[in-house]
């Protein structure tokens, strides 16, 4: 468990995190509306490189950006998602168990679908510090 | 994963046009499609029908695939043929003994699968298309079989880990379906009038969708 301060600390604990992940990696995001984890993911790409800065992709579903070595990183934000059937039409395995990055915000609405083998970050609010934010990372074999 | 597209004269491969990298089918397919033409110098009116590789496999791949052979069959107003993909793989391997297991990874360690059976020179399916984890097989095989699928080299230990005697792997382990052995079984089916339109062609999934409310 870490804990930031402030959205430079957060961002600088995505720029660690990004050292660890490899093509293939699937990243769960948890943390209520407002605890950054856009903010950490935006971080994270500007870490890996990529060419495109990273925005929300609340309505888009996924959004796709690239880096210059040709690494895929895709984007997920299920906080629409009203049914799980929705799913059926965004063929979500052939990302998971693609050669690219997997982000997903709101993971927890479509977390019985993810590959256990996976990584989980957890962003929550620190009572009284309103920039500071605990961040949890487990990897999940 | 391969982008391509083939045209045949009967069963003759007369060109082919692929792409082997990433993410291509939603930008290139239809270039590919009007490329090939131009190098064959034929037009698309000249068209008999269209054949696709039916699946199990890449769901977007899938779904940009029959998007285009539908849009194409209702304007140039031909047949559709649809080859399923585990066909393809039994097929390619050749007139064999033995039964074949032909199967594709369905990850979370799942395999799709379909059994087939020789006669002389023709390819019968003798299963229905399954999903079953892969600890299954051992069950599903009551004799000797030889196994093929381009997703073999990545299931080779986990099958190897079964120590079943009754399995066999072919001698050469190929990643991606013979496009000659799919221009084969597309003719086949369009001389035996197995044909689809846009109406009732869809491709094969098959993954039962879990957790659906």
């Amino acid at each position: 468990m870490e804990k930031s301060l402030s959205p430079d600390q957060t961002k600088q604990i995505a720029g660690q995190f990004a050292r660890e992940l490899k093509p293939n990696d699937i990243v769960a995001f948890y943390g209520d509306l407002g605890s950054g984890k856009t903010h950490f993911i935006k971080a994270l790409c500007k870490s890996l490189k990529t060419k495109q800065e990273a925005t929300s992709p609340s309505f888009t579903i996924i959004n796709e950006y690239y880096t210059y070595d040709g690494l895929y990183i895709f984007h997920f934000d299920f906080y629409r998602l009203e049914e799980k059937g929705e799913l059926q039409n965004l063929g979500l395995d052939d990302f998971f168990f693609d050669k690219g990055i997997c982000l997903i915000e709101w993971a927890d609405k479509i977390v019985e679908f993810l590959p256990l083998r996976r990584w989980e970050v957890y962003l929550s609010f620190i009572k009284n510090t309103p920039d500071g934010r605990e961040i949890k990372i487990i990897k999940l074999e | 994963m391969i982008s391509g597209v083939w045209i045949s004269r009967n069963d003759r491969l007369l060109g082919q046009v692929s792409v082997a990298i990433p993410y291509v089918h939603s930008k290139r397919l239809a270039l590919l499609v009007e490329q090939m033409l131009e190098h064959v110098e034929i037009a698309f009116p000249d068209l008999d029908a269209l054949a696709i590789s039916a699946g199990p496999g890449s769901f977007t791949g899938l779904r940009i695939g029959y998007s285009l052979v539908k849009g194409l069959a209702h304007s140039l107003n031909i047949p559709i043929v649809e080859v399923p993909t585990l066909d393809i793989w039994a097929y390619q391997e050749g007139p064999k003994s033995v039964p074949v297991l032909s199967l594709i990874d369905a990850h979370r360690d799942e395999i799709f699968y379909g059994q087939y059976r020789w006669e002389n020179t023709d390819l019968n399916r003798i299963s229905d298309f399954n999903l079953i984890h892969i600890s299954e097989l051992t069950e599903i095989i009551e004799q000797t079989t030889l196994l093929v699928g381009g997703d073999l080299v990545k299931l080779y230990e986990k099958i190897s880990s079964l120590k079943s005697d009754k399995i066999i792997l072919p001698l050469r382990l190929k990643s991606e379906p013979e496009n000659w052995a799919f221009c084969e079984l597309a003719f086949r089916r369009f001389m035996n009038g197995e044909l689809s339109d846009i109406e009732n062609s869809e491709p094969l999934y098959l993954r039962a969708f879990k957790g659906v409310k």
